[in-house]
This record gives C-alpha cells, structure tokens and sequence, in this order.
C-alpha cells in the first residue's frame, strides 16, 4: 500500500523534471535531421557540379556547365558521368555540323595541326579547335583549313 | 487513491505545459536579442578571418575536396579533388588541382593569367595588371574560368560579402585536423555555408562546406584546408612556360560579356 501510494508522487516528479530538462532543450525539439536513408525521391533533370565558392556570380551560366572532368583525351581513366554526357554531344559529331561541340574527340586516329599559330585537331575530314570552355576543354566543330 | 493519481497527474501535466509555455516564451525572446549578436558575432569572425588572410606575407595550402554532382537522373555522386596553392600576395598565385581524371594548373605572375591543362597538352592565357583576387573576378566573370578557393581571396573585411548574408549562427566549437575551431553557419539566397575557423591568433579558415539551394537535391561542396603560412616559396615560379608540345588554344567568351 506504502509502495502504490508513492506512484503518483513518483510519477509527478518524473515528468516535473522531464518538464524543466526539456524546457532548457528547446532546439533539440525543432532541430531536424539531414537524411540518413536512402530511400528518397528526386527529380533534379540538370546534370552538374555544386557551387564551390560562396562568393557571387555576376554570370548566370557559369553554374550551367556540363562537366568539369572531361579532360581526358589522352586520359588515365575511363570517366562513365563524363562519357554519358558526351553521348548526346557526339551524336552531332557524326553529322560534323560547323560549330557544334563536343567534350571528347574520337579516341584514335586524330592528329594536330596548327594553323596560323591556332591549334586544330583534324580527325579524319572533320577539323575541330579545342578552346577553354571555363575550366573544361572543349571542341569545336570547324571548316576544315 | 485513484483520485490521488488522477489529480497528480493533473498537475504533473499542468506544470508540464505551463512551465515549457513559460521557458518557450522568455527562450524566444532570448534567442531574438541572441539572434542579432550571433549573426553580428559570426560576421565578425568572418570579418577577423579576413584580416588576417589579407595580413599574410606568403602562404602555401593543400585542400582535399570533396563535390557532389547532380546526375541526370537526380542521382547525387560525389567526386574527390585536391588542391595546392602557393601565394604570394597581392599578386603572384600558382594553383593546381587534381582528380582521377585530369590536373589543372593556374599561374599568375601579376601580368600574365594562365590555365593550364598538362595531360592535353592545353594551355590559354590572358593580360592582366592585377591582384589575384581581381584577376581570379576576370577569370571568372569573362573566361567562365573558376579558380579553386577563391573565396579566401575574395573575403574582405566590411565587403558587401556580409551585405548577401540572410543569417548567421555559431554553431560551436569543433576539431578540425587536430586543430580547434569555432564552427559559423550562413545562410544566402541560393546558398547554405559553413566555415571553421582556427581558435586562438592564427583565425585560418580550415573547412568549408558549400550547400547549393538552387538546385532541388542541394548538392554540396565540402573542402578541408592544411595551412603553412610561412613557407619558402623562393623556386616557385608563377610564369607559365610551356612544355614542348604544349599548345596554345582560346578561351570561349562567357555569354554575359560577349
């Protein structure tokens, strides 16, 4: 009977306690999580790299650009994110269109040829000029010199 | 007995909510005038961070980032860069970063801006009279070209940098490398950052965390710095001499300046 009656005192000083210990907690309660599973939906169609400086940008499509890792023409390894962003890129070589880019170049049978103090790459007929495209080199589909 | 327990738990319940409505109503008004000094607080360090980067004779760092890029499909990957650069300001900088793919290299000898990209053999260049963080904002703003960290070039003290910050917080103090720091979180329109900051004399920036909001998944940027603010920089050129074979190309005008 001693032991029973003590419960509701018990009781009410748990919660009495929980009550101050949460009450000096209160960002505890609205602090939320980043998730942890990955199990989640996303529907993000624009392929690219994140902002990596905090300072702003005067220009809107710096951020745009496709890939930052395709420098590989004469590359080390095999860059499958940068290969299935070329895929589209080199659809339009086959057709060679004056102007289109390309983020890779056939893998063999190109050579340079400077012309005019401009490198070029001819690979077969087709004339490309590599350029700074920001930090990625890129090429450009040219009349052949 | 039972109206015992009852009436108890009555006023167990009672206190609970008065007591929490009571603590919730003098936190918010504490964590409003907290609010102010925090972000004035946090803005200072930045500021203070600053100074001294700007008090720095010659530096030399090594950073291992870490980018998160956003697939086609929403998939986020993550994809690993070091970095080096050696300093010495107003206006000499040599940079490189590397990946599993490719290296990149940055000269600057106050003159002569050079992007380099040794594995093609690639090299452009532009003029310009001017102080790294003034050629890293041309090399940015015409060339579309992005030098590595160069956010700790472009910090300065009361710089409309802190006019773009929405909010700002002390996270706390963490350990960075060993290395004691106090912890900052910003809040901009497109961006969430964090910056850790050496504690004591020598307030370095030791990591940085980029959060991009503009984008639906927010992909993040994560770099970790190791400083040497006293290195011998006396055999590091900041002229770009091409290598046979090296070729010289040019660079795509960015959209906004064409």
């Amino acid at each position: 009977m001693i032991i029973r009656r003590n419960i509701p005192l018990k009781l009410f000083f748990f919660m009495l306690s929980a009550a101050v210990m949460m009450s000096f907690v209160p960002q505890l309660a609205d602090a939320r999580r980043a998730h942890t599973s990955v199990h989640r939906s996303s529907h993000t169609s624009v392929h690219r790299s994140s902002r990596t400086n905090v300072h702003r940008n005067t220009n809107v499509n710096v951020n745009r650009r496709v890939d930052v890792n395709v420098n590989h023409r004469r590359g080390r390894y095999y860059h499958p994110v940068a290969t299935g962003v070329a895929i589209g890129a080199t659809a339009a070589v086959t057709a060679a269109v004056i102007g289109s880019v390309v983020y890779t170049l056939p893998p063999s049978g190109c050579t340079t040829v400077i012309r005019n103090g401009i490198s070029y790459s001819q690979c077969g007929s087709v004339w490309y000029e590599p350029r700074y495209s920001g930090n990625s080199v890129t090429y450009v589909v040219v009349n052949p010199m | 007995m039972r109206k015992t327990l009852i009436t108890s738990l009555l006023l167990a319940a009672g206190l609970t909510v008065g007591s929490s409505m009571a603590f919730a109503g003098e936190q918010e008004s504490k964590v409003k005038d907290i609010a102010v000094t925090e972000k004035e607080l946090a803005i200072s360090a930045l500021d203070n961070m600053s100074e001294y980067l700007r008090s720095l004779d010659k530096f030399t760092l090594q950073g291992n980032a870490n980018i998160d890029e956003v697939l086609a499909n929403g998939q986020k990957v993550q994809l690993s860069r070091s970095v080096i650069i050696k300093a010495d300001p107003p206006s000499s900088l040599w940079a490189k970063t590397s990946n599993m793919y490719s290296d990149q290299e940055f000269f600057f000898d106050g003159k002569t801006f050079t992007i380099s990209t040794p594995e093609l053999g690639y090299y452009a260049s532009f003029e310009a009279l001017a102080t790294i963080g003034e050629v890293i904002v041309k090399a940015r703003d015409t060339f579309n070209v992005e030098l590595p960290l160069s956010d700790l070039f472009l910090w300065r003290a009361n710089s409309d940098a802190a006019a773009d910050i929405d909010e700002a917080i002390i996270v706390g103090v963490d350990q960075i490398n060993g290395i004691s720091c106090n912890q900052f979180a910003f809040r901009e329109k497109d961006v969430d950052w964090q910056i850790w900051i050496q504690r004591g004399d020598t307030p370095l920036p030791l990591k940085l965390v980029i959060t991009s909001k503009d984008e639906e998944s927010q992909p993040q940027y994560a770099v970790v710095l190791k400083w040497n603010t006293a290195p011998a920089l006396s055999d590091q050129s900041y002229t770009f001499t091409p290598a046979d074979g090296d070729h010289k190309i040019n660079f795509e005008i960015a959209e906004a300046t064409k």
